[in-house]
């Protein structure tokens, strides 16, 4: 099998505060291949934007102290200088933001910041790049391009300013795409039809993509893999219906019993993860979720390692738990959940 | 843009009339020394004196005059439009033929003063928005706090005293004066070098601190890092996204203190350095108690300060486009 076109060893990312050290990614390791989507989920503040946002070389600038290796199309980019950076952000490596009315210039017209893009990476004509960003706004559903071009982001739906925001990703055919929330900050109608098109765009360009989200049901619908993130680090990862058929970690199990399920009798409350996140300044010792999990034991003390566990190679998960035991608990808790529900 | 551009110049007109009426109302109304008594001169009888006050038909009730007056400024009626009123001290002569004479000297000032202020404030800003917190930061922001604080005749004689040719330390630059005798636009310009620098350092000082906010904040929004993410280079981030961005809230600014100091407001580096400006005209006018003088000259101000506005409105529409829906 060839390499995958994306893989991140014992990546580790600080930034050093008054308080301490913010370990937001604390050892991650993961792999996409191209034309997969990789989901990575967790709640806010689990390192998850930082991470994407170090793929691409953007925490440098804001001091951050980042260890491990990045491996795109064989190269380690993290190793590489700022201007080499540069040629390969938004060529190689695209990314997509949450809010596109924030990310976009207000004060410059959707076309001049699409022919931005394209001029960064190639030498060529404004008029040329014009019609190649006609051509993007098109390819990514917007309607009218040529009228398009010539607005502001203000006069753009929310939906409209991301397909533009993902036009501009798509501007010099990267092979990565990291979308850090892409669905968020617009409704739900405009949120399915936004994981359709990265859909269509992955399989008919071959593109890879890292979806971060908080949303499960975001991931259920395009991700073929799993990472989940909890406080820096991945306690869980595997492709999509193991993660949902058969989930190790209780952090996974606590985010699943979390989401309204159309299938299942309505809960009069759903489940909310108890407790706060940790303290990335100074998490606590072995496992980071120790502290809110309710089948913690005396062996949480150490950091468990990221291993395949439930029997499947490709699913792996950091918790000291018997498999057999995780199963009972959580049968125990589903027919529980459905007493309750009732 | 153009509607815009229609309401904006019909809400100045309206503006124009309420200040002309408030201006006239301050000096009309309002107790004022007695400009027959006045023009008459120290020597006059009763006689003389209610003769001029015929003449000038101060006579009349209160709302005639003001008809008169406004007739004056907005109609071809009464000697307008435009009619300022004219100088009792210097033979009738129309303060607008005065406000005109005096107005290159001031313009002059003023513009070089803008150039050099704007020149220093923008990258002296810029730097230290980039280098927040650095020692370049630091020193940038203790001397530009120490120019704010600085008073403008201070700081026009301090330069007179270290730098003017006559009595200055170091003999390098016209000192007060110089402005009248120079012949040219060059030799002016020469005689401008101390004068503009010491009314450009406190502004400029005020606007490298603003820039530096605005652009401490521009750097931190979304789309600086989608920039960055694109791949565009970093000198192009700042100067194409975060400066384009930081930049116009000190349009609106620029346009208003623009406006202020064309108006007068540069009496202090006029009255030290003796430019013969409007500054100096207005010194003069309230030593000698030249009341319609000073009445034309704040008329004539007002009438700067709602056109600079209107100005920076419509550039500010141009410069963000979300004004203007």
């Amino acid at each position: 099998m060839a390499p995958p076109l994306l893989a991140i060893e014992e990546l580790r990312v600080g930034f050093a505060t008054e308080a301490g050290t913010v370990r937001a990614v604390d050892g991650v390791s993961l792999t996409v291949e191209s034309g997969r989507v990789l989901g990575v989920v967790g709640e806010s503040g689990c390192g998850k934007s930082t991470l994407a946002m170090t793929i691409l070389g953007l925490t440098r600038g804001e001091g951050a102290e980042v260890s491990g290796r990045i491996v795109l199309g064989g190269r380690d980019i993290a190793a590489l200088d700022e201007s080499a950076l540069r040629r390969l952000r938004g060529a190689e490596a695209a990314m997509i933001f949450q809010d596109p009315l924030a990310s976009l210039h207000p004060l410059q017209r959707i076309g001049s910041q699409i022919v931005e893009a394209i001029r960064a990476h190639r030498t060529v004509a404004r008029a040329a790049a014009a019609a190649r960003a006609a051509e993007l706004l098109r390819e990514v559903g917007v309607p009218d391009p040529e009228r398009r071009l010539r607005e502001y982001p203000h006069q753009l739906s929310g939906g409209m300013r991301q397909r533009a925001m993902i036009a501009i990703a798509l501007a010099n055919e990267p092979r990565l795409l990291i979308a850090d929330e892409p669905t968020t900050a617009v409704d739900v109608t405009v949120q399915a039809r936004i994981l359709a098109l990265l859909d269509r765009l992955r399989r008919e360009r071959g593109m890879a993509v890292v979806l971060i989200t908080h949303d499960l049901g975001v991931v259920a619908e395009v991700a073929d893999e799993v990472a989940v993130m909890y406080a820096g680090r991945i306690v869980e990862r595997g492709p999509v219906e193991r993660i949902f058929a058969d989930p190790q970690h209780p952090y996974t199990w606590s985010l699943l019993a979390s989401v309204p399920r159309i299938d299942r009798p309505p809960a009069r409350r759903l489940a909310q993860v108890g407790g706060r996140p940790p303290s990335l300044i100074a998490p606590p010792a072995g496992c980071h979720f120790r502290p809110r999990c309710p089948h913690e034991f005396d062996r949480c003390s150490a950091v468990p390692g990221l291993e395949p566990r439930a029997g499947d190679p490709g699913h792996l998960d950091r918790c000291w738990l018997d498999p057999e035991r995780k199963r009972e608990l959580r049968e125990a808790a589903a027919s529980a959940g459905i007493e309750d529900g009732r | 843009m153009i509607g815009y551009v229609v309401w904006r110049l019909l809400g100045a007109v309206a503006l124009l009339v309420v200040v002309s009426a408030l201006v006239f109302a301050i000096f009309n109304v309002l107790p004022a020394a007695d400009p027959a008594t006045l023009r008459a001169g120290k020597s006059a009888t009763p006689e003389q004196v209610e003769a001029i006050r015929e003449s000038l038909g101060l006579d009349d009730p209160l709302l005639v005059r003001f008809g008169r007056y406004m007739a004056g400024v907005f109609t071809p009626f009464e000697g307008g439009p435009l009619n300022l009123g004219t100088s009792i001290f210097q033979n009738n002569e129309p303060v607008l033929a005065i406000v005109a004479d005096r107005l290159p000297a001031t313009a002059f000032l003023v513009a070089g003063a803008v150039v050099l202020w704007i020149g220093i404030a923008v990258p002296v800003g810029v730097a230290s928005a980039l280098r927040r917190r650095s020692a370049l930061d630091r020193a940038t922001m203790i001397t530009t706090l120490a120019f704010v604080s600085a008073p403008v005749f201070w700081l026009g004689l301090v330069a007179l005293y270290l730098f003017a040719d006559d009595v200055g330390l170091i003999s390098v630059f016209p000192g007060v004066g110089a402005y009248d005798e120079a012949d040219g636009l060059l030799a002016k310009a020469w005689t401008l070098v101390l004068p503009w620098t010491v009314l450009a350092l406190g502004t400029a000082a005020i606007y490298a601190r603003y820039i530096r906010a605005e652009m401490i904040g521009a750097m931190e929004e979304d789309y600086v890092r989608t920039a960055r993410a694109k791949g565009v280079p970093e000198r192009r981030v700042v100067l194409n996204h975060a400066l384009r961005s930081a930049i116009t809230p000190v349009v609106t600014l620029l346009g208003l203190d623009l406006g202020l100091l064309l108006a007068g407001n540069a009496i202090l580096t006029e009255s030290v350095f003796n430019v013969p400006g409007i500054g100096r005209e207005v010194v003069t006018a309230i030593d000698r108690s030249d009341y319609e003088l000073i009445q034309g000259i704040v008329l004539f101000g007002a009438f700067f300060i709602v056109i600079a506005n209107l100005i920076v409105d419509v550039v500010y529409a141009y410069l963000d486009p979300r004004v203007r829906f």
